[in-house]
């Protein structure tokens, strides 16, 4: 009676966790293998138990399922080898009680002075295997990468190593921090292309990402802001895209926004003002997309397990992976530092360099680092940090304050502390970004150096006349320096060798309708 | 299924083997704790009375590293304290000690982390002193920040391959009214190479790392205070400094020479002469139980602990 009592709780236990029943039904996906193999173990010894019922195979049943129950137990109250996500699906309670079960009549089944014996046994084997499988969690990435629609294991260091997509990553450059729920695929970035291309993701078909980031332009616009597909002017400068999978926050000044995902919907949706207009145009654009047999190509490549995959999420998706390819280093100054070459710098931009880098000028407090801003995020990172600071450019009411509506980190937060915050941007390509400032509203490299040097802006007429020198939440780092004109022109010679001619005229990067 | 079973118990009889070789080792604790003279230091405070000008201060940076971590046995030999690769604050021998929670004006370089520990192991002994350098040494000092294990990742503490690092950070405001930076921030100078983004070949001329020395000190209830009060206490704060503000380790920077003095180090050779860091202010030490009841005074309301002293009680700004 007993025996029949095991088979069934054995063969129970087996099929949860065979590969026979969709994987999505069974256990933590990073434990699929593993339990693959316990399951159709416990399937065979179950078929030969009930043929031959004797004591060596109950010996060995008990030993598994005892030894999986400490396993489990051990699992659910220090860790949870290959992933650490704690999941008790029903099936997998089901497995586990079918393991109680099965374990406490074999133990009923053996004899009396073997019972101890036993249950030593499966404690020790179950501790060492989960022992085990911490000591080797390291050295098996792919194991633990493996999502389905139900699980996620979040384990960076897995996922990104386990993707399919190979950064082509300039010397010095870290590999950069990527979401662990949109994992780099060469088909998102190639759909995502598309779309940062394509006019008809605008409600009225008129204007793309492209539109407002030029390529030409290291993917700014050259205007001090940029108008919307309904013509309505933006407050702010449109952002260069270089580097921005570095960037620790997005936008000009914003400490919510710590995704490229999180951004790019808000010129996609955004109403004021209006962007690229989908909000109220939302069907019609889609319709546009589904439409276009380019694009049930390429959805379908990027979303392989989708059935309706011409979702906003996904086009989210890839564009925010195709702009995570926007990376910019092979300008002069990383062929100087990264890559050997002693000539790529002339005399005066080595020169500017070091009175870039010195503490009489300051630049480095604000924009150090490979990336040439101190808001930077990437996977060696270890404490991430969202600087945001005050440069003196306005001070209206005597007190500080930012024309209304553009007062930076303030409007989010509504600290008076955070008035007139902004992100300091990468400096790289910065010879092509003109006008400069969050608001366009100093035209040249020149004219930005002289501003600091006097340690912010001096308003003396029209609607913002205020002295920003005197703003009280300017950065200590702000307090403004003499400089000379041949100061003045090393220090531009260098900003200029941050250029990379590569980066904007790099095919990968081009409008593929024009050239694919 | 005996032989199974005497299998596994052999795998356990060989368990114990693999930490035979640490059995002769102890665990280690240094704890640090950051004061401005009889308070806890915090990004969101402001203090009075500080240096020769009784200035207010308040800081948006507070971060140092340490190194080359030595204990003192009975006999006077030096026993070097292992520190545990935590993969965040520790890496060989350099510990960060981080005392900004980027709040308040730290939020701007700062990020929310705090470490004032050091943890490591050391051969079973009784030891009676503790000696440590504020600075990273030469061999990790000129690396790219980038690519480094933390916490030589950070770029806030960092000049450039050939400067190396910011061993002491410390971003002063001295009047909150303007804003008015003055910033501590030591590192080697004089290190030679082609440019700033090269690293020296040759060691630094000035390597501008203090040694601290307690050659009696308590493992059970001794704390480490780094101290600003101390550090700043015959220094004019409000005087108009020639720029940078501050004392950013320049060597002809008026700011520096008493910053110097107060770190033990001297500014013309970036060493402690004849090699005697004693005259430092910065670092003292303290007992845990005081300690303790300092951190519940801070966090007790304002008004209560008002009424007990004027001197050094601070204004709870910002």
């Amino acid at each position: 009676m007993l025996r029949y009592l095991v088979v069934l709780v054995l063969i129970l236990a087996g099929l949860i966790r065979s590969p026979f029943l969709p994987f999505e039904l069974t256990n933590v996906p990073a434990h699929q293998l593993f339990y693959a193999a316990l399951g159709a173990a416990q399937l065979m010894l179950a078929l030969y138990f009930l043929w031959q019922p004797k004591p060596r195979i109950a010996q060995v049943a008990l030993l598994l399922s005892g030894s999986n129950i400490i396993l489990v137990i051990l699992s659910q109250l220090i860790a949870i080898p290959f992933t650490n996500i704690a999941v008790l699906t029903l099936p997998a309670i089901l497995a586990f009680m079918a393991d109680i079960i099965a374990c406490a009549t074999l133990l009923l089944i053996t004899t009396p002075h073997t019972r101890l014996i036993n249950i030593f046994a499966c404690v020790v084997l179950g501790g060492v295997v989960w022992g085990l499988a911490h000591a080797s969690e390291s050295h098996f990435p792919d194991l633990a990468h493996y999502t389905t629609d139900q699980f996620e294991v979040f384990d960076q260091v897995a996922m990104l190593s386990a993707t399919d997509y190979a950064w082509d990553l300039p010397p010095g450059f870290p590999v950069p921090y990527v979401p662990p729920d949109n994992p780099m695929t060469q088909a998102k970035v190639e759909l995502g292309r598309y779309l940062f291309y394509d006019p008809r993701l605008s409600g009225n078909n008129t204007m793309s990402c492209s539109s407002c980031h030029i390529q030409s332009l290291a993917f700014t616009d050259g205007r001090i802001v940029p108008i919307g597909s309904t013509g309505e002017a933006h407050i702010r400068n449109s952002q260069s895209l270089t580097n921005v999978a570095y960037n620790a926050t997005f936008t000009w000044g914003n400490p919510v926004l710590t995704q490229i995902e999180q951004q790019v919907v808000i010129p996609m949706f955004g109403e004021f003002p209006v962007e690229m207009g989908i909000t109220g145009n939302e069907d019609v654009v889609l319709n546009r997309l589904m439409q276009d047999p380019l694009y049930q190509q390429l959805f379908a490549a990027a979303f392989p397990d989708e059935a309706n995959p011409v979702t906003y999420h996904n086009i989210v998706q890839a564009l925010s992976s195709f702009v995570r390819t926007m990376i910019s280093g092979n300008s002069p100054y990383d062929r100087f530092v990264y890559q050997g070459d002693t000539t790529a710098l002339s005399e005066s931009a080595l020169r500017g360099m070091n009175l870039f880098l010195s503490e009489k000028f300051e630049c480095h407090h604000c924009h150090g680092g490979f990336n040439f801003t101190l808001s930077t995020r990437h996977a060696n990172t270890t404490f991430p940090e969202q600087p945001f600071f005050n440069t003196g450019l306005y001070n209206i009411d005597g007190a500080g304050a930012y024309p209304r509506g553009n007062r930076g980190v303030f409007e989010i937060t509504g600290n008076p502390d955070d008035m007139g915050h902004f992100r300091p941007p990468t400096l790289r390509n910065i010879a092509l970004t003109a006008p400069y400032m969050h608001d366009g509203s100093i035209a040249t490299l020149e004219e930005v150096i002289l501003f600091y040097a006097a340690g912010g802006r001096n308003i003396t007429n029209g609607d913002y006349i205020g002295d920003g020198r005197a703003n009280p939440y300017k950065s200590g780092f702000v307090p403004g320096f003499q400089i000379t004109d041949q100061e003045m022109q090393d220090l531009i010679n260098f900003l200029i060798s941050l250029t990379d001619e590569q980066f904007i005229t790099d095919p990968k990067l081009s409008n593929p309708f024009e050239s694919p | 299924m005996r032989q199974i079973l005497s299998l596994f118990f052999l795998f356990c009889l060989t368990i114990p083997a693999f930490a035979q070789d640490e059995a002769e080792m102890q665990p280690i604790t240094l704890y640090f704790v950051a004061t401005v003279g009889n308070e806890m230091a915090s990004c969101s405070q402001t203090y009075t009375n500080i240096g020769l000008d009784e200035a207010q201060i308040s800081f948006n940076d507070f971060r140092l590293y340490i190194s080359n971590i030595l204990l003192i046995t009975t006999d006077g030999d030096l026993v070097p304290l292992q520190l545990e690769q935590d993969g965040l604050w520790q890496v060989e021998d350099v510990v960060l000690l981080d005392f900004e929670d980027g709040t308040a004006g730290c939020a701007t370089t700062g990020n929310e982390a705090l470490n004032g520990e050091i943890r490591g192991m050391a051969p079973v002994n009784d030891y009676v002193g503790v000696r440590f350098d504020v600075g990273i040494p030469f061999e990790l000092n000129h690396q790219d920040v980038t690519t480094a294990p933390s916490p030589l990742n950070i770029a806030a503490m960092f000049w450039s391959w050939q400067g190396g690092y910011k061993f002491i950070r410390i971003d002063l405001v001295t009047d909150a009214t303007q804003n008015a930076a003055w910033n501590i921030h030591i590192g080697s100078t004089g290190c030679e190479s082609p440019a700033a983004v090269i690293a020296p070949t040759a060691l630094c001329a000035r390597p501008n790392i203090t040694t601290i020395s307690f050659d009696e000190f308590d493992f059970e209830n001794d704390v480490i205070a780094v101290d600003l009060a101390t550090l700043l206490a015959n220094i004019a704060l409000y005087e108009n400094t020639p720029m940078p503000p501050g004392c950013m380790s320049g060597i002809d920077d008026p700011d520096c020479p008493l910053i110097y003095q107060n770190l033990g180090l001297s500014l013309q050779d970036g060493v402690c002469p004849d090699q005697d860091c004693s005259s430092q202010t910065f670092f003292h030490l303290a007992d845990r139980e005081d300690v303790i009841l300092l951190e519940r005074t801070d966090m007790m309301m304002p008004d209560e602990s008002m009424d007990e002293s004027s001197e050094n009680h601070h204004n709870h700004g910002g």
